[in-house]
């Protein structure tokens, strides 16, 4: 003998009362009697949208990737074959296009968001002469395509670019010497162009709310702007900070069109674009995006799991 | 404590003159009260006594010794908030001993100083928790102990009763009063509220447009306005109010 709710009856008792539960709201949403009943109709007519998009544009397409990423054959979705899996985790190319992800992803994380925090403390705290223009600078990369963005740092840093030619001038060195345009530490510099923009979105939504009397409480008390910084701001943006090293270091894995540009690193999204667009492995393809994409999920929901950071999934 | 001298302090925010040549000295020990409507300039005049604001012109003098360009964090002054402005990431004694740990002192030393106080407060019991969980009057209380563990030159007081209730108001104007009496505290003290200043303070600043209308005892604030606006403001509806300082 089983515990109630563990024989078979008991199941489906409890089985049956859920979906009586669930009808008793169907039917409460399509004819409302209380305002609670009101409420949850507007909230499904607010939401339905996005849920039919969720479902056409998103839910579908990754099941019919995955289903290519098992699928036995190459070019239908037949059968089930875990092989691109096994490439990914056994072949030492994949493992070595997983780790340049995540170290530059990381890096460029770490640099942005480390290069955000004073920017955004001095527009924040300060009355700063032209803080439109500065704000607007500094927002400015965020409708930029990525394309467009290593472009610019082409024009800066190439062989021909602005920089590398005065800085050429000035050390009396050939510029090819100096370009550093189309290469790991040119991609850093493209990428953290794209991701400071977005770590300083976060952080001044984080830096609004701040309690200032607070601060002014400990410079009163004979704590340094330092010091300040360090006992009182810091510990009241720290999940706006946390929120920033999520999105930015997401923002990071998905970069794709400074690397067409700029292609001196092979991460996971670069790769992907290979194997569809010339090696023709569309299981592998399916698999790295599979994995990307729950690699990414994984990351932020147990980033919002163990942290107060303020972004969502 | 300090003798606080304000001499012709002015501040201008663009077009707008905030505070208007105000002269005011408060003498050691002496708690003066800064009253008036909203935005007559009596909060500038507390935050130019900080530090925090730089007064466009006149100077600030603690005891003597010109203090108008001297930073907020080296002018040893104590400040109550209106809104408490507690550290919510410490505990109600880290708060206490915050200003002793900015200057060094050892561990055990502050935790000591700041029980102290939070005894003196009557809210040691709480010297564990967070600030976030007491009332409006004890996180008040912590207030008021965090800014005096620093033996202040000055304590700034900033509409501190405001948000409380009648009641508890009333019992911890009392408490306060006769702590910063027993302290010998030299106060600025800000307040729209006539009958809080009449209670608190040994002499009271009556502000207006930026300037001061009168400087009096709260008797001759009282008794003898000097202005038709003095008259109006400190009109009060029990004339027989129990002032506790005088």
């Amino acid at each position: 003998m089983g515990t109630p709710s563990g024989h078979p009856d008991g199941t489906f008792s409890g089985v049956r009362a859920r979906i009586k539960a669930g009808v008793t709201i169907v039917e409460s949403i399509v004819d409302p009697l209380t305002e609670r009943d009101r409420e949850r109709r507007r909230v499904v007519a607010l939401c339905a949208p996005f849920a039919a998009l969720l479902a056409i544009a998103g839910a579908y397409p990754l099941w019919e990737v995955f289903r290519i990423s098992v699928s036995a054959e190459q070019y239908r979705s037949v059968g089930f074959s875990l092989q691109a899996y096994r490439t990914l985790t056994t072949d030492p190319y994949y493992r070595r296009v997983a780790f340049n992800s995540l170290w530059l992803a990381g890096g460029t994380t770490l640099a942005s968001v480390g290069l955000a925090v004073p920017i955004t403390h001095a527009l924040e705290k300060y009355d700063l002469p032209g803080e439109d223009v500065f704000v607007t600078l500094v927002s400015f990369p965020i409708s930029l395509p990525g394309i467009v963005a290593a472009f610019m740092i082409l024009v800066l840093f190439g062989n021909n670019g602005v920089l590398t030619n005065l800085v050429a001038v000035l050390t009396g060195r050939e510029s090819i010497e100096l370009a550093i345009a189309v290469s790991a530490p040119g991609l850093f510099v493209a990428f953290c162009y794209s991701m400071i923009p977005r770590a300083t979105l976060i952080l001044r939504g984080t830096y609004a709310e701040i309690d200032h009397a607070a601060e002014e409480a400990a410079q009163s008390l004979g704590a340094t702007p330092w010091q300040t910084f360090r006992h009182v701001t810091l510990p009241q943006i720290r999940p706006g900070i946390i929120g920033a090293l999520i999105l930015t270091f997401r923002t990071g894995l998905a970069i794709f069109g400074t690397l067409i540009v700029i292609q001196t690193v092979v991460v996971w999204t670069l790769q992907i674009s290979r194997e569809l667009a010339t090696g023709y492995d569309i299981q592998v393809a399916g698999a790295m995006a599979t994995v990307y994409f729950f690699f990414t999920f994984a990351f932020t929901a147990l980033g919002l799991r163990y942290t107060s950071a303020e972004v969502g999934l | 404590m300090a003798r606080i001298t304000l001499d012709s302090i002015r501040k201008r925010y663009g077009e707008t003159m905030a505070v208007d040549g105000v002269s005011l000295t408060v003498d050691d020990g002496e708690i003066v009260g800064v009253l008036g409507p909203s935005g007559c300039g009596k909060t500038t005049t507390l935050r130019t006594v900080a530090g925090f604001e730089t007064p466009t012109a006149g100077t600030v003098a603690f005891d003597g010794r010109e203090v108008t360009n001297v930073p907020p964090e080296d002018r040893n002054v104590g400040l109550v908030f209106q809104e408490y402005a507690l550290f919510d990431n410490m505990t109600v004694r880290e708060n206490v001993a915050f200003g002793l740990k900015m200057r060094g002192i050892e561990k055990t030393a502050r935790d000591e100083r700041a029980d102290e106080l939070l005894d003196l407060l009557d809210i040691g019991a709480m010297a564990d928790r967070d600030p976030t969980t007491l009332s409006g009057g004890q996180q008040q209380r912590v207030g008021l102990a965090r800014a005096l563990a620093i033996e202040p030159n000055v304590l700034l007081l900033d509409e501190p009763m405001t948000g409380l209730d009648a009641k508890l108001k009333a019992r911890l104007r009392e408490e306060v009063g006769e702590l910063l009496s027993d302290l010998d505290v030299t106060g600025l003290y800000v307040t729209h509220d006539q009958e809080e200043a009449m209670l608190m303070c040994d002499r009271i600043a009556v502000m207006k447009g930026g300037r001061i209308e009168q400087v009096g005892t709260p008797r001759e604030i009282y008794e003898s306005p000097a202005t038709e606006f003095v008259s109006e403001f400190v009109a009060l509806d029990a004339p027989d109010l129990p002032f506790v300082r005088w």
